[in-house]
């Protein structure tokens, strides 16, 4: 049955659709959000649980779709040279209820690779666009940091200090010191002193699985309560099964399944995808029509390509000394960004960041130690003793690397489910290598004992698949994440990313999201 | 499954409940030395040969550097409390983990049984290893499939935690204290050149 006609349809509630969907909603638009998933009560979350660490092996709380599978969860097959690891999460706030909150920015190099490296695109805007609108991301998110660093433009004075960084932290400190190397202390969505309504972080060190006292930003609380409060319609237990279109090739709204399995229809002057990387392309290839026979938006074929998932390794160095990797935020302390930018004497294109990371508990150390008689005293070695870094790598697009429907498996609506192909460039292993032995000479410097690298893990960042460019031929959205080929659709999530940078997308994404629905605002005389 | 939302009152009360929990646990587990399993609210044992998995899971997590074996920390009776839906263990169900463990007991019996011709239970110390050793090697997804549910049994377990130096910091409790940033930490970093490339 179709609804009463919003000015503008949201389907997904995270990272992009929060911002989006608040900002229209304060500007003056009727907006409707369709949210698979619902509201996260507190309560439930899975760091509140004394055994958290059994959500990184199964539960409703692990961090994978394919594994945690619950009812709003749908499938994700994986496939190619290395394939990837797919995290997310279906709910209010979407991804944002369990990430990490590390909330880099991406830096003007990223916007321009083709004219300054001569690989991969140019995006259609620069740095600079961005600009106001990661400022107001940040002060919305409440953004915990310090201004000033020499690897990046500079930026307002972050709207709450910097978390502490631990005994961890200082010890890579010395370890970059001893270098001479950059580092920085992160950024983070993770207030550290009371700040709109919001506990500061009590360094309980279970972000991962819900922050229950609100100090980790999460776009239900931070976008979505004043967006309904102002009016935002949100609908949460709808899964979305296609866009539909009118004879015109107009957007006309959504098919969906409520929450009792029946098929309504939601009516809009404007849709807006925010479904992430792989759930937009899943949903444009699944909206088929007369008009649009290889999916919607997709002229260009380019609908699912340019899958990015920034490849990482982490690296964990033993020291004699106990750490204290298992409290605090479990975001990034500080991180180095040494060999981002591009370097002739290297033998790859763009660059890298090197990231403190936090660690989990006794049960995650554990399940890399070997069994039997060594088991207590190599324990005992390395918890609480272990130091982790990761290198995160830019991820140069390639259109073998994409998003396509599962010819066979279903979702539990009989919506074809996503599959991921993904094998790691050339480019990108050199990277890496590179990235690695870096690692391991900074904990050396900080007095490591013993270095280990665990079994990568290709774990995804979900990016590119529905591009942003000037050129139709070669990009789905144009520079204000409208879809080329249906005027009143508009993309807004990792997937209209044209490059992935070597930083974390989060902030980049929220910002576009904000930059989006001015312009959508600004354009609402074509509106029909 | 997910579990029902519970009221803010019954999630402090579980909480406080957990907390309890934790000083109880650590005071007594250095003293144990058998039968955990039957320690607390009774629970019905597993369909299978628990003898034989508690031999098993001591192989591979053996007492040592002052910390208990895996079934002197109650490994089997998390086991049971798992199986048995038991309310007072939190951690997510396991899909089958009777046929899980029951799998892999078979196949450390039939590889008993292959190698020295008798039962794992009747095998010397040295002998059991050597059984776990050729599973790992020759079926390591059912060998995985058992060794991290162990771990997992024996790295939840409060009073191993206390034994390990691991304080938990449950979210319903204030954290631990950690310094403020120093800044000054930065001073080197601050005065070096731009490092970003500028676009014009």
């Amino acid at each position: 049955m179709a609804q009463d006609r919003a000015d503008v349809l949201v389907i997904g509630s995270g990272a992009a659709g929060g911002a989006l969907g608040w900002r229209l909603t304060e500007l003056g638009a009727r907006v409707v959000c369709l949210e698979q998933g619902d509201w996260i009560a507190p309560e439930t979350m899975g760091s509140t649980e004394p055994t958290y660490e059994t959500y990184l092996l199964r539960g409703d709380w692990n961090l994978e779709p394919n594994i945690r599978k619950r009812p709003e969860d749908y499938p994700v097959t994986t496939a190619g040279d290395d394939p990837p690891r797919i995290m997310m999460f279906n709910a209010v706030g979407g991804t944002t209820i369990h990430w990490q909150a590390h909330f880099p920015r991406f830096h003007p190099s990223d916007f321009r690779a083709r004219t300054l490296d001569g690989v991969s695109v140019d995006w259609p805007i620069e740095y600079a666009d961005l600009v106001p609108y990661y400022d107001r991301n940040d002060s919305m998110m409440g953004v915990s940091g310090l201004a000033g660093d020499p690897a990046n433009p500079p930026r307002p004075a972050r709207p709450t200090p910097p978390l502490p960084i631990g005994r961890l932290g200082r010890t890579l400190v010395d370890g970059f010191e001893a270098l001479g190397w950059h580092w920085w202390v992160a950024d983070q969505a993770i207030v550290s002193q009371a700040y709109e309504g919001r506990a500061p972080c009590f360094l309980h060190g279970k972000c991962m699985f819900g922050c229950p006292i609100g100090a980790k930003a999460s776009t239900d609380r931070v976008y979505w309560r004043p967006a309904v409060e102002g009016g935002a319609v949100l609908t949460t237990g709808a899964r979305v099964r296609e866009i539909t279109v009118d004879p015109n090739g107009r957007a006309r709204g959504a098919l969906y399944y409520d929450g009792d399995g029946n098929l309504q229809e939601a009516l809009a002057r404007v849709v807006v995808v925010c479904c992430n990387g792989v759930g937009t392309p899943r949903l444009l290839l699944n909206s088929t029509s007369n008009l649009f026979s290889d999916g919607l938006a997709n002229s260009s074929g380019m609908v699912g390509r340019n899958f990015m998932i920034h490849p990482a390794r982490w690296v964990e160095g033993t020291f004699e000394e106990e750490m204290d990797g298992h409290i605090g935020p479990l975001g990034v302390p500080l991180y180095s960004q040494q060999f981002y930018e591009t370097d002739p004497s290297h033998d790859f294109v763009k660059g890298y960041t090197l990231n403190g990371e936090r660690t989990f508990g006794p049960l995650s150390h554990a399940l890399s130690v070997p069994w039997g008689e060594s088991h207590h005293g190599i324990m005992k070695r390395r918890f609480p003793h272990a130091v982790r870094m990761s290198v995160l790598c830019d991820d140069l697009p390639e259109e073998h690397n994409r998003i396509e429907l599962d010819p066979e498996l279903t979702d539990s609506h009989g919506i074809p489910a996503a599959r991921a192909t993904y094998t790691v460039s050339e480019n990108t292993r050199s990277m890496l290598d590179h990235g690695l032995e870096r690692i391991r000479e900074v904990l050396e410097a900080a007095g490591a004992v013993e270095i280990l690298e665990p079994t990568g893990t290709n774990m995804a960042h979900l990016m590119g698949t529905a591009r942003m460019g000037d050129d139709p031929r070669t990009s789905v959205v144009d520079a204000w994440n409208r879809a080329h080929d249906v005027p009143n659709l508009f993309i807004v999530d990792g997937s209209s990313f044209a490059t992935g940078s070597g930083v974390n997308p989060t902030s980049t994404i929220g910002a576009l999201a904000l930059r989006a629905a001015d312009g959508i605002w600004e354009r609402r005389g074509d509106w029909v | 499954m997910r579990r029902r939302r519970l009221t803010r009152r019954e999630f402090l009360e579980q909480a406080a409940r957990r907390t309890a929990g934790v000083g109880l646990a650590g005071m007594v587990l250095p003293t144990l030395s058998c039968s955990p399993a039957d320690e607390g609210i009774p629970l019905p044992p597993l369909p299978l040969n628990e003898g034989t998995l508690t031999a098993v899971m001591d192989e591979i997590i053996p007492a040592g550097e002052s910390m208990p074996s895996a079934s002197e920390a109650r490994v089997l009776r998390y086991f049971r409390q798992l199986a048995a839906g038991a309310p007072e263990q939190s951690a997510p169900p396991v899909s089958d983990l009777v046929g899980t463990l029951e799998g892999a007991l078979e196949a450390v019996d039939v590889g008993s049984h292959e190698r020295f011709g008798g039962p794992f239970l009747e095998l010397s110390e040295v002998q059991r290893v050597e059984v776990l050793e050729r599973l790992e090697e020759t079926d390591p997804a059912v060998f995985g499939g058992l060794s991290v549910l162990v771990y997992e049994a024996y790295y939840v377990q409060p009073a191993v935690w206390e034994l390990l130096g691991y304080e938990p910091f449950p979210t319903d409790e204030s954290g631990p204290g950690m310094d403020p940033f120093d800044e000054t930490a930065l001073d080197r970093v601050r005065s070096t050149t731009t490092l970003y490339r500028e676009v014009l």
